[in-house]
């Protein structure tokens, strides 16, 4: 992927005669930020995890196992059975595919709504501005819980696909800010003159000299939006709205720990899940910390 | 000036100081006790709060007629504000005479008026009330306990302190003992009784009820933390032995670890005060608390909607009945703290058939059992479920789990309680859970007769369960009846209009200090809590 972009930046500047790219620049400083490489290889083995979760489980995540409900852990199940007999591991293992896909599926989805609403109201200004802005502020005080709740009655049932559309249609205003900032910022930069100059429609000034180069600090709010997203889905399926039962998720397994006795004495009931959470979200942040001060245009090698 | 201003200062802190400390502090006092409930009351209106929380709280500061309880499978009663009561052959006049001594917390006399403006006033169709079951056998009253217009209605004073009420047709007296006298709190004539009924819910007294005829006197209600009492020293039954008592708002999670640091004394049970199942092992652990789990009449249900073509074929619901691995549930997900039944009638209950047992788990007869109705094994149902209750949310993955097994495909949608009973209104569901729980009384109509109120959540019309409830609600006989409800049992075993999944023992705790605190069915306590003592400790 970043050497696909990379040949591609350095082909178009390659009269610059420039020895090394932006992006080969910007992967040498990340790979300098050892808890940022450290945190990508954690987030690669979840993500193993989550592709793999029919190989590693070691059962079936919704079998109940009438003999053992919340069973400690033993050989058979090394993590423990949870509240109606199921296999904790096989459940945590599986849920790893839930909180990725609405991390990264969510976040795909704002980050392209972001982007083209914040490139259109820089790239126009004006009228088109001012009403985008707006629109940007609007979406902005949502609150985004009760929005979902609201959604849930009105869909009808709560699932895995409304938490990613509500997080997706709902995130986007900080990313359009951001690209906004940048555009209005590299509009006014010579090589956008000498382009339009030589003929570049709108289409091909956004998509080709101005969207490429302001998309660094996108690509940083992703990262914390991804970890952000896997949180809110958490939130949600502990309150039961969210990913619907048996489909384990970390935020539902999560659940069954609301009396103290649990807390107290059944660890194996959600401290898995518990970890899991904090780990996903701290190493997606440390990926995101690595990339903010990789793709830091001040900082150059 | 300045010097009795600090002294009024100070004086005020140290009060400020004192007042929490007897709410949330250790309740060693003898005279102070706490009782705790999951979530707060709107009002304490005795005909109209809103849930089994307000009634929780105006039953210490109101009495009804009588109180009842059962004892080996028999309704029993027992005086309360009646210290008399009488049925006349008919079965249809029933006369009662009030305590010589109850009186109100201002000190007037409790009259045969006050029980007339009770009656009036429920039954007055502009009134606001969810007591109308408690008035709708009397005469000229129409089914939901209002009054037809113009006629005579059945109650008549007698005497200052005796009244008798006549009912539209001869019925079980245990009915009406229970309705009417259990079911039904009396109402301050000399208080409420210049008020319009259509302003009666919005009066300020259901928020402040400082005139009542219980036990306990009303002090003050702080918002969502707790209501106040002291002792009536006057009551008629005698005085409380308990001074203070308050009812505190407590979240399940934390009723545990209240009653381990000794801040609680009594749960509330039933329902609204319950141990969580989770904490039950470590409750009945705790040295200074005694656990009690008693039988109660709340089950929970698959209700299945009779809309569906392919859920009409009874061989498909028992098919059901048969998947469903319920003594699993009781077992595992109840720790043994509940009891199977076919039926909405308890086990414990005096109407109770013992001859009609519960379908037992057997999956290959489910699968038998559909083969046979031609089920579409690759049709998919949705199971609804609301949240809230933690337990039925659990059981409703063993229960697709079970059904899967014996090849009904099943897909979960959980919503919240709300939503969950519009969809089941709408008959927008194939099955869903609900929960349920009723009197001593077998008299189901509410659920089952056709067009009742309840009939609307499973969308069923049966004409054999009909003819039964309408016979077994206008028979007095006791024997008869009983006839009738246990072929009433027998045709809902084999019909099955839903599957009751497991009746809920209630499971409470009381300090060990207290004692004369009984419990008893019907989710509340025998509910004598100016016999309540509290020792030292």
């Amino acid at each position: 992927m970043t050497s696909a972009i990379s040949a591609a930046v350095t082909t178009r500047g390659a009269r610059l005669d420039r020895p090394q790219s932006y992006w080969t620049l910007a992967a040498r400083r990340f790979l300098r930020h050892r808890v940022a490489v450290a945190g990508l290889a954690v987030l690669a083995a979840i993500a193993a995890m989550a592709v793999l979760a029919g190989v590693l489980a070691p059962h079936n995540p919704t079998a109940i196992d009438a003999t053992a409900f919340r069973a400690a852990p033993s050989a058979v199940h090394p993590l423990g059975t949870d509240s109606v007999g199921r296999d904790v591991l096989s459940r945590l293992v599986y849920a790893s595919r839930v909180s990725l896909s609405v991390g990264l599926l969510a976040v795909t989805m704002y980050v392209v709504i972001g982007t083209a609403v914040g490139a259109a109201a820089a790239y126009h200004g004006g009228t088109v501005d001012l009403v985008l802005s707006r629109l940007m502020d609007i979406v902005l005080s949502f609150p985004p819980l009760i929005i979902i709740l609201f959604a849930v009655s009105v869909f009808g049932r709560p699932s895995l696909w409304n938490v990613i559309l509500v997080l997706g249609l709902l995130g986007w205003p900080p990313v359009a800010r951001l690209v906004r900032g940048q555009v209005l910022a590299l509009r006014q930069q010579e090589f956008v003159h000498a382009a339009r100059a030589m003929g570049a429609g709108d289409v091909r000034l956004i998509l080709r000299h101005l969207l490429p180069n302001a998309m660094a600090p996108v690509l940083v709010a992703a990262t914390f939006g991804t970890a952000n997203a896997i949180l809110i889905e958490a939130a949600l399926s502990f309150l039961g709205l969210g990913v619907q039962p048996p489909t384990p998720s970390w935020g539902n397994m999560l659940t069954d720990a609301q009396s103290l006795t649990v807390l107290e004495q059944m660890p194996w009931l959600w401290v898995p899940p518990g970890f899991m959470i904090l780990l996903s979200v701290l190493v997606i942040n440390f990926v995101g910390d690595g990339l903010r001060d990789a793709l830091d245009p001040s900082l150059k090698l | 000036m300045s010097t009795r201003l600090r002294a009024v200062i100070a004086l005020a802190l140290a009060a400020a100081l004192l007042l929490p400390a007897t709410v949330a502090g250790q309740p060693r006092s003898s005279l102070v006790a706490v009782s705790g409930m999951w979530s707060p009351p709107n009002n304490f209106s005795p005909i109209n709060t809103d849930s089994a929380y307000g009634y929780y709280a105006v039953r210490f500061m109101f009495g009804s007629l009588l109180e009842s309880r059962l004892e080996n499978n028999q309704l029993k009663l027992y005086p309360m504000l009646a210290s008399r009561w009488s049925v006349a052959a008919d079965n249809q006049t029933y006369r009662f005479t009030l305590h010589p001594r109850a009186s109100w917390h201002d000190g007037r006399p409790v009259t045969a008026e006050d029980v007339e403006f009770t009656v009036m006033t429920i039954s007055d169709p502009r009134t606001q009330t969810n007591r109308g079951a408690s008035v709708a056998f009397i005469a000229g009253m129409d089914a939901t306990g209002k009054r037809a217009g113009g006629a005579q209605i059945g109650f008549r004073i007698l005497g200052p302190k005796e009244f008798e009420i006549r009912t539209a047709k001869p019925v079980d007296p245990n009915f009406v003992f229970e309705r009417f006298g259990y079911d039904m709190y009396i109402l301050p004539k000399h208080v409420l009784g210049g008020v319009a009924p259509d302003q009666l819910a919005r009066h300020p007294f259901f928020q402040n009820p400082t005139v009542g005829n219980g036990p306990f006197k009303f002090v003050q209600y702080k918002t969502d933390q707790y209501v106040e009492f002291v002792a009536n020293e006057s009551y008629h039954l005698g005085a409380p032995n308990i001074r203070r008592l308050f009812v505190r708002i407590i979240p399940p999670t934390t009723m545990m670890a209240q009653l381990e640091r000794r801040d609680l004394d009594v749960t509330a049970g039933g329902g609204i005060g319950s141990i969580l199942i989770d904490d039950w092992d470590r409750v009945k652990a705790i040295p200074h608390v005694q656990a009690v789990s008693y039988s109660a009449p709340g089950y929970q249900f698959m209700a299945f909607n009779f809309q569906r073509a392919y859920l009409q074929d009874k061989r498909v619901r028992r098919a059901m009945a048969h998947a469903i691995n319920r003594p699993l549930l009781v077992s595992q997900l109840l720790k043994g703290e509940g009891e199977l039944a076919e039926g909405p009638i308890p086990p414990n209950n005096p109407y109770f058939n013992r001859a009609v047992r519960p379908w037992a788990f057997d999956t290959a007869r489910a699968r038998a059992l559909l083969q046979e109705a031609g089920w579409d094994f690759t049709r998919t149902l949705i199971l609804r479920v609301p949240t809230g209750n933690i337990l039925r949310e659990r059981s409703a993955d063993v229960i697709r789990e079970n059904l899967i097994a014996a090849g009904v495909r099943v897909e979960i949608q959980k919503s919240d309680f709300p939503t969950h009973l519009a969809a089941l209104y709408a008959a927008n569901y194939d099955i869903g859970l609900v929960g349920w729980s009723g009197g001593v009384d077998p008299d189901v109509s509410s659920q089952f007769r056709t067009g009742a109120t309840y009939t609307r959540l499973i969308h069923m019309s049966n004409q054999q369960i009909d003819q039964l409830l309408d016979e077994g609600a206008a028979t007095a006989d006791q024997a008869r009846r009983r006839q009738i409800y246990n072929r009433f049992q027998e045709v809902f075993a084999d019909e099955l209009p839903y599957v009751v999944l497991y009746y809920e023992k209630s499971r409470a705790a009381v300090a060990r200090r207290m004692s004369d605190v009984n419990y008893g069915v019907q989710g509340f306590y025998w509910f004598q809590p100016f016999a309540w003592t509290a020792a030292l400790q």
